[in-house]
């Protein structure tokens, strides 16, 4: 049931691709491994420097750290999910039918190890800076779906992928509470070595 | 994919160098900032952001097998520890006759980013080592 509604759902996706080449260029450039994993990293990188004043400077580093640890644990969770479940990609389950804008990726196509780490970041940034979270959840959503589109994975990769990610997020959340004042006191010999 | 991993950590290292030149810009750090005004700090973020990523996707290929999931966090920690040691030591070199000691313009103040808009960052780490010995 579940697996004839995501091959239905992918497949609704997928035939959209190869119709308009400007559309198809756009959602390869999405589905990169690097795109939007990098813009998303840099606006990361931006927020450690970013705040109007020092609560909330603290704030923004506080979420960047949620974030990288986060986008750690979810790889982490991604890599036991595939070492147990190898799940085909959608080429492979059906030659011939899938529109392939990608190169063949040789590891599971379940969980979507892309998803699970932009949804990480995204969801580690919004507990601490709601306005930026949001910023970083629409190309997180982007990405997903680009993949479904150039024919890598399937929807429930995908979503998989972003469950993984939102529960790496409140592990690195009780990995920092647990860990207090080692966070603090990182973060205060940075803020001395004019780094944070 | 020994050539794909300097280049990625090419574009990593420009994109964050420009990023760094905007956060100066957009937070008057002076100290940080290779120029004097910062509108200039704002082009040059734009023009070293947006060269770097038409550099590396429109340049060559990117859609074929390449680098980990692993590989590209690592590589990404890696050049944005550079743009950031680079952009330290340069701005200090450019930067080198803005000196304000924390003593002299704001005896109170903590150490932090926001010292950098007054000093240089070799400057302000040499202050904080001369206070300390200090006691």
């Amino acid at each position: 049931m579940i697996q004839s509604a995501d091959k239905t759902i992918f497949f609704w996706i997928n035939d959209l691709a190869g119709r308009v080449p400007i559309i198809d260029r756009f959602m390869r450039l999405m589905g990169t491994d690097y795109f939007i994993p990098v813009c998303m990293a840099l606006v990361v990188f931006a927020l450690w420097f970013a705040g109007r004043d020092p609560e909330r400077i603290e704030r923004n580093q506080r979420a960047v750290w949620c974030a990288l640890i986060g986008a750690g644990l979810a790889c982490a969770i991604v890599a036991i999910c595939n070492a147990f479940h190898d799940r085909p990609r959608p080429f492979e389950m059906y030659p011939g039918e899938v529109e392939l804008l990608f190169y063949r990726p040789t590891d599971p196509s379940f969980p979507s190890n892309i998803a699970a780490t932009t949804f990480a970041f995204a969801s580690g940034i919004w507990l601490g800076n709601r306005r930026v979270g949001w910023l970083l959840l629409l190309p997180a959503f982007l990405v997903g779906f680009a993949r479904v589109f150039i024919g890598v994975h399937y929807p429930f990769d995908i979503l998989g992928g972003t469950l993984i990610g939102l529960m790496a997020t409140i592990g690195a959340l009780l990995v920092l509470r647990i860990t207090e004042p080692f966070p603090t006191w990182v973060l205060k010999v940075m803020r001395k070595l004019y780094l944070a | 994919m020994g050539n794909l991993t300097a280049e990625f950590f090419f574009f990593v290292f420009i994109s964050c160098c420009g990023v760094l030149q905007f956060v100066a810009s957009y937070r008057r750090l002076k100290g940080i900032s290779f120029f004097q005004r910062t509108i200039s700090g704002y082009l040059f973020a734009v023009l070293a952001i947006a060269g770097a990523f038409c550099w590396f996707f429109i340049a060559e290929n990117r859609h074929a097998p390449g680098l980990e999931g692993a590989e590209v966090f690592a590589l990404f920690i890696a050049g944005s520890l550079a743009a950031f040691i680079f952009t330290a030591c340069l701005s200090s070199v450019i930067k080198r006759k803005l000196h304000l000691s924390m003593e002299q313009d704001n005896p109170g103040e903590k150490p932090g980013l926001d010292s950098l808009r007054r000093m240089t960052y070799f400057q302000a780490i040499a202050g904080y080592f001369r206070n300390k010995d200090r006691g």
